[in-house]
C-alpha cells in the first residue's frame, strides 16, 4: 500500500481525497499556487508545497513542479484529482518514470481516451454504439468546414483533446459555422493545447447516462452503476443523479455491458467513467472520462462505497474486493453543484471574498473547499460546494436537496443557489430527469425565478438601514429608533424625495429610498415605484423578525461593506447595496471619461481595436479569458479609441481601465 | 387644577386633531414646491428637485429638522410656504449640519425678504449650533420690488455674508454647491465658502452676466467663459470641485463632510432615552379648545418628558411658574412652564432656578404660557417690578442653551419674561393654537373701547353698547389674526409651528447639537435687590 500520496490538485476534490488517505491511514500532502495560500485544501490536508504562480499553466498544469513537490514530501504515489493533470499522459509518465505511481489509468490509455477520435475508434472495436460523424479529427478549418456541409444541421463541434463540456459548439447555422469553428478550435488550444475538431450529429432534447467503472489493470472490471447527468447548461453538468430514470432493462443492460466491455478491451485500471448520449431507446457512445469524476458522490451514495478508497486499492494493485453481485443500489441520490456565477448576469463567474457561507452540513452530504474568509478568483474553476442528497427514492431526495438549498447562503460573491432551487421545483425535474437541452430552454424562466422581488428587497433594505443605524445608546440623531428618517409630520407617509441606495441583484438594479418610521415603529420603504411599510427585530445570531401587514416572519441576514444577504425561508440573494450618489459619481466618471473597464481579472486574449479607430456602441474592443470563459469586453458608446492598456497574453485586474475612448455624443 | 371630566377631554381632543389637519394641510402646500409646469422643466433639465437634493444630501436614515417651513405664507402671489427655500439640521456623514437650499421651482429661487429672513435665521441657528453650513445656491437672486425687506438693513442679503465669513472664522465650515446660475450678490454666498462645488453645463457665476456686461463694457462674452463651471474651477480658482450633474455634486459635497476633521466633544452625558410613562396622545385633549379657560401645563410637560418624571423645584412657592428639572431624550433640562400669571413670588422663584441651571450647566426650556405679571397695589407694593426684573435679568443672562416654546398665550411683558425671541433662545417655536400678542383680543378691544368712552363722554356724546361692540368686533378679530400661530411663522417671528407630540422629538434632536457647543459662562446684570 501507498505510504504517502501527493494530491496534485486544489478545493473540493483535494480535501475529498485527503478524507480517504486519512481513513486509510495513508499520509497525505497537496500543492497550492499563490493563489491558493492559505486556502481550505492547505488547510485541511496539512501538508502543502507551493507551485508556482496563480495561474494554472504556471502551478497546478506544471508537470515539473508538481513532481518536485512529491519528491520534496516524500510522496510515493500522486493522486491527479479531476481536471489539471488528470488525464494528461505525458503527466502519468513522468510520474512513473520519477519512480513513483500515478493513481489512474496507464499513460496509453490516457491518450486513448483523452483524444476523442481514438477513443471513438475504440469504442468501434469494442462494439460498443457510436453517434454518426467524422471519424478522424482535424485541424483544418476547411476540411472541418466539409465534413459539416455534409451533414444536415444541427451539428457539434467537439475539441478532440475537450472535455467537461469545454470546446463544444453547435452549429445551426451556416453562416456562422466559420466562427464557430474558429471558436472552438481556439477554445480548444487554449484549454488543452490541441486544435483538432471532431464532427457529429448533433442530438438534440437527448440524455446523457454514464457508466461508472473501475478495473485492476489486469482485465477485470466492474461497473458500478450508471449517472444520470442530463441537466446541463450549455453542456456543463448542472445536477447529478443515480441510479438513471426511465431506462428500460434492456438499454439499460445494454450500457452497463458496453461500458465494461470497452474497459476490459483496454485492461482498464482505477475509476473510469464512460459517457453515453441516449435518444428515446437508442444510446451512443460519447467519452470516456479517465479519472474520478465531479459527480461520484451520488454512486458513493447509492451503492455505500467509497470510490476513491476502491481506486486507491486497484491502483496500488491490491485488486477489487468486490464482484458484481456485490454491489447494491439503495435509493437514489441527487448532486447539485453551487457555483460562483451570475445567473442573471449570463452566468457570470463571479469573482471576490466570501463574507459569510452557511452550509447545510447536517442535513446533506456537502462536499466543499472553501470556507467564508476565503476568495473565489478567477484562475480556476468557481465551484463553491456539492451538495448531495440521498432518500429512499427519487423525491425524498429532491425533497432533502430543495431543503438544504434552501439553508445554503453565501455572501461576497454571485452564486447559482437561487437558479439550483429554480430549477429543482420545476415541474420537469419533478416529473423526470428531463434532457440536456431543458435547463437552456428554460433559462430565462429558471433565472426569472431566481430574482428575488420587491418584497424580499424591501426587507432587505429594512434590515441594512435598522443595522446601520446604531442601536440603544444614547446617540439620538444615529440610533435605529423614531429617529430613522424623522421629518415634521405632514399627515401622509412622507418618503424620501431621492432614492438612497441602489442595490444591484445579479444584474438587476432597484433604487431603494426610506421614509420615517410610523408610530408603530415600522419602516417605510419604497423599492423602484413601489412602497412597503416594514416593521424590523433583530433576534440575534443573525435572525431578524419582519412584521408586515399584521403578519411576522423569520428572516436572517448577513450584512458586510456594501452588502446584504438574505435568507427568507430559504429563498436567498444577495444584493449589492451602494450610496444611490456613488453611482451617479461613477455613471459621470464613466459618461465623461470614456474608460472602459476589466469586468473580471483575467488573461487578455485579443485585442480587437486599435488606436484611432472609430467604434460603434456594442463592438468587440477586447476579449479575455476569465474563469475558463471568454469574455467580450465591448464599448459602451460609439467613438473613437484613445489608448489601448492591455496586450495580448497580459493580465488584467478586475476594474482596471483596459481602453480608452473619446466618446461621440 | 381641576381634572378634566371625559367629556371636555373628547372635545378638546376633537378641536386639537382639527389644527393638526390644518397644520399638516399648510405643511403639504408647503412641501409641494413650485408648480407642476415648473417642477416638471427643472426635472426635464436632469436636475434633481430641492427637496430631493436635500434628502439625497442627507445620511441615510438621518433625521431632518425642518425650520421655518411656514415662511411667508400668503406674502406673495404664487410663492406657497416657505419663501422659495428649505432650511433645516440634519446629517451628513455622521456630522450634523444646516441645509440652506434655494428652490429654483419657485419663481426661479428668488430671495424675496421672507427668504432673505430665512436665510440669515438659519445661519444665526447654525452659528449658535457651530453647525457646519450647506448651501444648495441654485438662486435668480433678489426679488427686486421687495428692496426694502433685503437690501438696506441688518438680516437682510448682507448679513449672510456677515454670518458666512463670521461662522468661517470661527472654524464653521461654509460649503456651497453651486447647481444653478448665480449672479451678482448671488455670486458673493459660494465665493465666501471654505470650499465650492459646481455643476459643469448648468451652474454659472458672474458678478455680472453676459447681457450686463455687454452693456456695461461692450464686452461679447458667453455665460461658459464668463462664468463657466469648468473656467471657474480650472481658470478663475473662484470654485474648487467640478460636477457633472446634481446627484454628482452632493456626492462630491458628502466626501467634502467626511474631511471636516475633529467632531466636537459632548458638553453633557445623556442618558438612554425613555418614553415619557403618561400617553403624549393625550396632550391633544387636555389642551384647553377655549382660550379664556387655562390648560394644566403641569400635566401638558409631564407627557412631554422621559417618563413622566418630573423633579420639581419649590412646589409649594411661587405656584404660577412651575420650574423643576426633567429630560428629555435622555438630556437633562431645566424647565419653566406657566400655571397663571406671574406673582413676585413666581418670578424669584424662576430666578433662583435659572440661577441654579446656569451654575449646573443644564440647558432652559420655557413653556409659555401667560397673561402676563399680576398688577394691582398689593402686587406693586410687593415690588413686583423688582421681582420681575430680576427674572428677566436671570433669563436674558443665562449663557447655556435657551429653548421656548409658546404652548397658549403669551402676552405682553409676560411673552418677553418667557425668553421671547429677543431673548436670542437658540429655537423658539409654537403649538398650532398658541397666541402671542402685546394683549388679548378682549383686552385690547376693552382697553381702545374704554379709551374712546372716555373721551366720547368728556365731550358729552352718548355711545351706545351696540355701537360700542361695532368698535370692538374688528379690533377683536384684528388682534386675533396677528396673534395666530401662522402670523407668526409666516413673519418669522418663531421658528416654526410644531404639533405637540413632535415637540420632544425636535427638543431632543435639538439638545444633542448643542451638547457639541461649548460651555459658556455666565455673567448676571446687577440684581435689583
Amino acid at each position: 500500500m501507498f505510504k504517502k500520496i501527493l494530491i496534485a490538485n486544489r478545493g473540493e476534490i483535494a480535501c475529498r481525497i485527503a478524507r480517504t488517505c486519512q481513513r486509510l491511514g495513508i499520509a497525505a500532502a497537496t500543492v497550492h499556487s499563490d493563489a491558493d495560500q492559505g486556502a481550505l485544501h492547505v488547510r485541511e490536508v496539512g501538508e502543502s508545497v507551493h507551485i508556482g504562480p496563480a495561474p494554472a499553466s504556471e502551478s497546478y498544469l506544471n508537470i515539473e513542479a508538481v513532481i518536485a513537490a512529491a519528491k520534496d514530501v516524500g510522496a510515493d504515489a500522486i493522486h491527479p484529482g479531476y481536471g489539471f493533470l488528470s488525464e494528461n499522459a505525458a503527466f502519468a509518465e513522468a510520474v512513473t518514470a520519477a519512480g513513483m505511481t500515478f493513481i489512474g489509468p496507464s499513460p496509453d490509455v490516457l491518450r486513448q481516451f483523452g483524444d476523442k477520435a481514438a477513443a471513438k475508434a475504440a469504442a468501434v472495436a469494442a462494439g460498443v454504439a457510436v453517434v454518426p460523424g467524422s471519424k478522424d479529427a482535424s485541424d483544418d478549418p476547411d476540411a472541418i468546414m466539409a465534413e459539416l456541409q455534409a451533414m444536415t444541421l444541427p451539428v457539434l463541434l467537439k475539441a478532440a483533446g475537450g472535455g467537461g463540456g469545454k470546446g463544444m459548439r453547435v452549429v445551426t447555422d451556416m453562416g456562422a459555422a466559420a466562427a464557430d469553428i474558429e471558436a472552438a478550435m481556439r477554445e480548444g488550444r487554449n484549454s488543452f493545447a490541441d486544435g483538432r475538431l471532431l464532427v457529429e450529429e448533433f442530438l438534440p432534447e437527448a440524455r446523457h447516462v454514464e457508466v461508472q467503472i473501475l478495473g485492476d489493470g489486469q482485465g477485470k472490471v466492474l461497473h458500478l452503476l450508471e449517472r444520470e447527468c442530463s441537466l446541463q447548461r450549455r453542456h456543463q453538468k448542472v445536477i447529478e443523479e443515480a441510479p438513471a430514470l426511465n431506462l428500460s432493462p434492456a438499454l439499460r443492460a445494454q450500457l452497463l455491458d458496453s461500458a465494461v466491455a470497452l474497459g476490459r478491451s483496454v485492461s482498464y485500471l482505477g475509476l473510469g467513467t464512460v459517457e453515453f448520449i441516449v435518444k428515446d431507446d437508442r444510446a451512443y457512445f460519447l467519452e470516456v472520462n479517465p479519472r474520478l469524476q465531479v459527480e461520484h458522490p451520488v454512486t458513493e451514495m447509492i451503492t455505500g462505497l467509497d470510490l476513491i478508497e476502491l481506486q486507491i486499492l486497484a491502483v496500488a494493485g491490491h485488486g477489487i474486493a468486490l464482484d458484481r453481485d456485490g454491489i447494491n443500489a439503495s435509493g437514489h441520490a441527487i448532486e447539485a453543484r453551487i457555483y460562483a456565477e451570475e445567473p442573471g448576469n449570463g452566468f457570470m463567474p463571479s469573482t471576490g471574498s466570501i463574507d459569510q457561507l452557511s452550509l447545510p452540513h447536517d442535513a446533506l452530504r456537502v462536499d466543499t473547499g472553501i470556507t467564508a474568509g476565503m476568495a473565489i478568483t478567477p484562475y480556476y474553476d468557481p465551484m463553491v460546494a456539492k451538495l448531495i442528497a440521498h432518500g429512499k427514492d427519487r423525491a425524498a431526495a429532491l425533497t432533502r436537496l430543495v431543503a438544504g438549498l434552501e439553508r445554503f447562503s453565501i455572501s461576497g460573491v454571485g452564486d447559482n443557489s437561487a437558479f439550483l432551487r429554480a430549477l429543482l421545483r420545476s415541474v420537469e425535474i419533478k416529473t423526470g430527469a428531463g434532457d440536456t437541452g431543458l435547463i437552456d430552454r428554460q433559462l430565462d424562466t429558471l433565472v426569472a425565478g431566481a430574482v428575488p422581488n420587491g418584497a424580499r428587497i424591501a426587507m432587505a433594505a429594512a434590515i441594512w438601514l435598522s443595522q446601520t443605524r446604531r442601536h440603544g445608546g444614547t446617540d439620538i440623531w444615529q440610533n435605529d429608533g423614531w429617529q430613522t428618517g424623522w421629518r415634521l409630520g405632514d399627515g401622509t407617509p412622507a418618503m424620501a424625495k431621492a432614492p438612497i441606495l441602489q442595490a444591484r441583484i445579479g444584474d438587476d438594479t432597484c433604487d431603494i429610498s426610506f421614509g420615517p418610521r410610523s408610530a408603530d415603529g415600522a419602516m417605510l420603504i419604497g423599492v423602484d415605484d413601489n412602497d412597503y411599510r416594514l416593521g424590523v427585530e433583530a433576534l440575534g445570531d443573525n435572525a431578524f423578525e419582519i412584521t408586515a401587514d399584521g403578519r411576522s416572519r423569520t428572516v436572517r441576514a448577513w450584512l458586510g461593506d456594501g452588502w446584504i444577504t438574505l435568507d427568507d425561508g430559504g429563498d436567498n440573494f444577495t444584493a449589492q447595496l451602494t450610496p444611490y450618489l456613488d453611482s451617479a459619481r461613477q455613471a459621470a466618471s464613466a459618461a465623461f471619461g470614456g474608460s472602459v473597464e476589466a469586468p473580471l481579472m483575467g488573461q487578455v486574449l485579443a485585442v480587437q481595436a486599435e488606436v484611432g479607430d472609430t467604434v460603434d456602441k456594442g463592438e468587440v474592443l477586447v476579449v479575455l479569458e476569465s474563469m475558463k470563459m471568454e469574455i467580450r469586453v465591448t464599448a459602451p458608446g460609439a467613438g473613437t479609441v484613445k489608448a489601448i492598456h492591455c496586450q495580448v497574453g497580459g493580465n488584467v485586474e478586475r476594474g482596471a481601465v483596459i481602453v480608452e475612448l473619446e466618446l461621440i455624443e | 387644577m381641576d381634572a378634566l371630566s371625559p367629556e371636555e377631554f373628547d372635545l378638546n381632543k376633537d378641536a386639537y386633531l382639527e389644527r393638526i389637519a390644518d397644520l399638516h394641510e399648510r405643511r403639504q402646500r408647503s412641501r409641494i414646491g413650485g408648480s407642476e409646469a415648473s417642477r416638471e422643466r427643472h426635472i426635464k433639465r436632469g436636475r434633481m428637485l430641492p427637496r430631493a437634493r436635500v434628502d439625497a444630501l442627507l445620511d441615510p436614515g438621518s433625521p431632518f429638522l425642518e425650520l421655518a417651513e411656514l415662511v411667508g405664507e400668503g406674502f406673495y402671489d404664487g410663492v406657497p410656504p416657505g419663501g422659495s427655500m428649505i432650511t433645516g439640521i440634519g446629517q451628513v456623514q455622521g456630522r450634523h449640519c444646516m441645509i440652506i437650499a434655494n428652490d429654483s421651482t419657485v419663481k426661479g429661487g428668488t430671495y424675496f425678504g421672507a427668504t432673505v429672513r430665512k436665510h440669515t435665521r438659519a445661519q444665526r441657528i447654525a452659528w449658535q449650533n457651530r453647525l457646519p453650513c450647506i448651501t444648495l445656491v441654485d438662486s435668480g437672486g433678489a426679488f427686486l420690488p421687495d428692496q426694502e425687506n433685503i437690501h438696506p438693513d441688518e438680516h437682510h442679503f448682507g448679513s449672510i455674508f456677515y454670518n458666512q465669513v463670521g461662522m468661517s472664522a470661527e472654524g464653521i465650515a461654509q460649503i456651497a454647491v453651486v447647481l444653478g446660475p448665480c449672479t451678482a450678490g448671488g455670486a458673493y454666498i459660494p465665493s465666501l465658502c471654505d470650499e465650492v462645488v459646481i455643476v459643469r453645463d448648468q451652474a454659472f457665476m458672474y458678478l455680472g452676466g453676459p447681457e450686463l456686461t455687454k452693456a456695461a463694457t461692450g464686452e461679447d462674452v458667453d455665460r461658459d467663459s464668463l462664468g463657466g463651471a469648468q473656467m471657474h474651477s480650472s481658470v478663475s480658482g473662484v470654485t474648487d470641485y467640478i460636477a457633472e450633474n446634481d446627484e454628482h455634486a452632493l456626492a462630491i459635497t458628502r466626501d467634502i463632510m467626511a474631511e471636516l476633521g475633529e467632531a466636537a466633544p459632548m458638553r453633557w452625558t445623556p442618558k438612554p432615552s425613555k418614553p415619557p410613562r403618561l400617553d403624549p396622545n393625550e396632550i391633544y385633549g387636555l389642551i384647553s379648545r377655549d382660550a379664556r379657560i387655562p390648560t394644566d401645563n403641569r400635566e401638558i410637560l409631564l407627557r412631554m418628558v422621559d417618563g413622566s418624571e418630573f423633579q420639581e423645584f419649590k412646589p409649594l412657592y411661587g405656584e404660577t411658574l412651575i420650574c423643576g428639572f426633567a429630560r428629555i431624550h435622555g438630556f437633562q433640562i431645566g424647565i419653566l412652564a406657566n400655571q397663571g400669571v406671574f406673582f413676585t413670588e413666581a418670578a424669584l422663584k424662576g430666578t433662583q432656578f435659572i440661577d441654579i441651571c446656569t451654575k449646573r450647566d443644564i440647558p432652559l426650556l420655557f413653556l409659555s404660557d401667560v397673561a402676563g405679571f399680576m398688577v394691582g397695589r398689593e402686587a406693586e407694593v410687593g415690588g413686583i417690578a423688582k421681582a420681575g426684573a430680576k427674572f428677566v435679568t436671570a433669563m436674558s443672562s443665562a449663557a447655556v442653551p435657551k429653548y421656548t416654546i409658546v404652548t397658549g398665550g403669551a402676552y405682553g411683558a409676560g411673552y418677553l419674561a418667557m425668553c421671547s425671541r429677543q431673548f436670542k433662545p437658540r429655537a423658539l417655536f409654537m403649538w398650532p393654537h398658541s397666541r402671542i400678542a402685546i394683549m388679548g383680543p378682549e383686552q385690547a378691544a376693552n382697553t381702545l373701547a374704554m379709551v374712546k368712552r372716555k373721551n366720547f363722554e368728556a365731550n358729552g356724546v352718548d355711545w351706545s353698547t351696540d355701537e360700542e361692540e361695532e368698535f370692538k368686533a374688528p379690533l377683536r378679530a384684528e388682534y386675533e389674526r396677528f396673534a395666530d400661530a401662522y402670523n407668526f411663522a409666516a413673519n418669522l417671528w418663531v421658528d416654526g409651528v410644531l404639533d405637540p407630540l413632535e415637540t420632544r422629538h425636535a427638543l431632543g434632536l435639538l439638545l444633542d447639537v448643542a451638547a457639541r457647543t461649548p460651555v459658556e459662562e455666565t455673567n448676571f446684570g446687577v440684581f435689583r435687590m
